[in-house]
């Protein structure tokens, strides 16, 4: 068949969505993600900075009180916790920083405009190395010592907290490392060994060595090495099984994927073989290709929105972005899980609901692949290249100095 | 209720603030709104008790990804001395009705590593799959297990064969065949090698155009040094290039301009290979495919 028209975004529709997420309560069904209010609300915020509606839209009163709500949430030793539901009144083991909520509150303060004047940043670096594991990974926080217990780290093992302590070196420490040369950095080989030793035989990377491979594990594992300046051969073991790998999760839309699980699985289970021969169709253009074409996490899984951030991502960071297959990508979110209220879906499925993680991630995706109306933006950072400008010109940014 | 429960008389609730104009507020329950406010209070006091454990349980029930609740019930648990068997049966209950959460699965490593025996946890596992086998949580688990009690030949291959059977896309269990083989550090014989082709071969018959088994093969062949070549005739068995209406296959033919390219004689057939992809077998990766005849057209001039 021919295409169909070129789809646009309707700013408008997303702006609003937006504009309710960080205006109205959140409903009920957020309560499992209560402890990640940070996350949630960096993404409402960096959204409409995307959308380039941040200074319009909110009032400086807003953005004030959003800037004072998320130092409410600093901890007196350094760091954050994810939500003020952690906040204990006094200091206690069971309210400790959390390198997710800290990375994503520095996050939020830079998207609104604030100079993290108040920021305890010293103390977030010297955080860091108490973060890391003998094995190069970071654990996800740091339960406070008490009278019959040491500082002790916890969490999984796995590549988001690698990240998120990277970036906040990035963030924090400046240019190379150099901001703040009397503070003990944590230990940069081995953190990108542990990278290098994660990269899988497929050539995608998982959360630690032999897990499989995993697209949201694999943008954290390229971000990080290219904010620690070593995308080569010492983070990597092949940039080219990499590249294949990245490139390989996009795959056609079948009209099965659009379906309502149930119905597909009657058709499997009851339905003729031409039934099932066109619930597996994909249509495609004049010069072949597939109209609808997103991405998926690990081989052989279903597509989802996230992903074309995640696999997108890391490609611009790779600077092969252009090895996709943008118009199909760029359809598949546009009209398959593009939602009627603004956001996306997770799912191209009926009856879904747009949610803040897909909706943002949806939108930072559409942007890599420079989508009119939406702010360029920092594929490693992920947040508008303005927002990072603001970052590179804070103090401890500048060449040669170490104010703190 | 807390508020009416006498045995929570002597607890005075820590409300939740939130300041004046708090980001990505959620509309709480009141039930949840007053577990919290009951919860803080005696985590603030680090209480280990009883109602500890009732209250963690409570709100685990609403929010499963509270992390630091988790934590807090590790301790209890272990401070109490409590059944550690019945944790982890509650944690069955948990873990079969929250699937997709990494807090359940962290807080079951910990007692797990505590109580040092691994008895019926494959079997739960397979309950797990059952609903999903895929479950990136819990093959991580199983990985954790697998080194923590080091039952490496306790039925983990056989395992991975039964899922293969129901799935051969199963990209998870492929991956957790490479796991079982190399990851104990040391390479296997030549005669498990052997074997794993074979297999690998037999997945490819079944469903020739099923990445994972083409992945798996070259992980294999790269891990023990050797040549892509090896496999060289199933290649041209699912991607005849002289013959492109019969090519079934496009692992087959991108394996294939892989071995055709690492040969100076071959280096055209190679293109040929990536010619067809671009244009016919794999067009949602076109713009891929040409750059790779670009590198290898580089490398032919260098």
């Amino acid at each position: 068949m021919s295409a169909p028209p070129r789809p646009v975004l309707d700013k408008p529709r997303h702006v609003r969505y937006w504009q309710r997420c960080l205006k109205t309560c959140l409903p009920e069904d957020y309560t499992s993600t209560d402890l990640n209010r940070m996350t949630l609300g960096c993404f409402s915020v960096a959204a409409l900075d995307l959308l380039g509606e941040l200074p319009f839209l909110t009032s400086p009163e807003d953005r004030h009180g959003w800037i004072e709500w998320v130092y409410r949430n600093q901890l007196p030793t350094g760091g954050f916790r994810g939500s003020p539901a952690a906040d204990l009144g006094s200091a206690s083991r069971w309210d400790p920083p959390n390198v997710s909520a800290t990375f994503f509150a520095v996050a939020t303060l830079v998207n609104l405009g604030d100079g993290l004047e108040r920021l305890k940043r010293r103390e977030i670096l010297q955080l860091l190395p108490k973060l890391q594991r003998e094995d190069g990974s970071f654990g996800e926080c740091l339960l406070p010592a008490t009278e019959d217990e040491p500082e002790t780290l916890v969490g999984t093992t796995d590549m988001r907290f690698v990240y998120m302590a990277v970036a906040l070196r990035w963030m924090l420490r400046g240019q190379a490392g150099m901001g703040c040369p009397d503070i003990p950095d944590f230990d940069v080989d081995k953190t990108v060994a542990y990278i290098r030793s994660s990269q899988s035989y497929d050539g995608g990377i998982s959360e630690k060595p032999f897990g499989e491979s995993h697209a949201g594990m694999t943008y954290c594992a390229i971000a990080a090495l290219s904010l620690l300046g070593r995308l080569d051969a010492s983070g990597l073991q092949s940039v080219d099984s990499l590249t294949k790998w990245l490139v390989h999760r996009q795959v056609p839309f079948e009209e099965k994927d659009g379906m309502d699980e149930d119905d597909w699985q009657e058709i499997l289970e009851t339905g003729t073989e031409e039934e099932k021969e066109a619930a597996m169709r994909v249509e495609r253009g004049a010069d072949g290709r597939p109209i609808w074409g997103g991405f998926h996490g690990r081989c052989n899984k279903k597509a989802d929105t996230c992903y074309s951030f995640w696999v997108g991502a890391s490609l611009e960071i790779l600077k092969k972005l252009y090895l996709i297959d943008v118009n199909a990508n760029r359809r598949f979110l546009l009209e398959k899980t593009k939602h009627v209220i603004g956001g996306f879906m997770k799912l191209p499925q009926p009856g879904g609901f747009p949610d803040i993680l897909h909706s943002f991630l949806g939108l930072a995706a559409l942007g890599l692949m420079r989508e009119e109306g939406i702010n360029r933006l920092d594929a490693a950072l992920c947040m508008s290249m303005q927002a990072k400008e603001r970052l590179m010109a804070l103090d401890w940014w500048a060449e040669g100095r170490s104010q703190i | 209720m807390y508020q009416e429960d006498s045995e929570w008389d002597d607890i005075i609730p820590l409300p939740q603030d939130d300041g004046e104009l708090p980001l990505s507020q959620i509309a709480y329950t009141e039930e949840y709104a007053e577990a919290m406010a009951y919860l803080r209070a005696i985590m603030a006091k680090d209480e280990c008790s009883e109602r500890a454990l009732k209250i963690t349980k409570h709100i685990t029930e609403m929010n499963p990804a509270h992390y630091t609740v988790w934590l807090y019930r590790a301790k209890v648990v272990f401070a109490l001395n409590a059944d550690i068997r019945s944790e982890i049966k509650f944690l069955n209950d948990k873990a079969l009705r929250h699937e997709k959460n990494y807090q359940i699965w962290h807080h079951r490593q910990m007692m797990m590593d505590k109580l040092g025996d691994p008895t019926g946890e494959t079997e739960f596992i397979s309950q797990m799959f059952e609903k999903d086998s895929k479950n990136y949580h819990v093959w991580s688990y199983r990985q954790w297990l697998v080194k923590r009690f080091d039952i490496w030949d306790a039925g983990e291959l056989e395992y991975v064969e039964k899922l293969l059977e129901k799935d051969i896309r199963n990209n998870s269990a492929w991956n957790h065949r490479f796991f079982v083989l190399f990851g104990r550090g040391n390479n296997p014989s030549q005669e498990i090698i052997d074997r794993e082709i074979k297999f690998t071969e037999e997945a490819i018959f079944l469903a020739p155009q099923n990445p994972s088994p083409w992945n798996y093969i070259r992980g294999v062949l790269s891990r023990v040094n050797m040549p892509l070549s090896t496999f060289e005739a199933v290649c041209k068995h699912y991607a005849p290039t002289g013959n492109p209406s019969r090519i079934t296959s496009s692992h087959a033919l991108d394996m294939l301009a892989d071995i055709q390219a690492s040969r100076p004689d071959t280096r055209e057939e190679a293109e040929v290979a990536l010619q067809l992809l671009a244009e016919k077998f794999d067009p949602i990766r076109t713009n891929y495919w040409n750059h790779r005849k670009v590198l290898l057209q580089k490398a032919g001039t260098a």
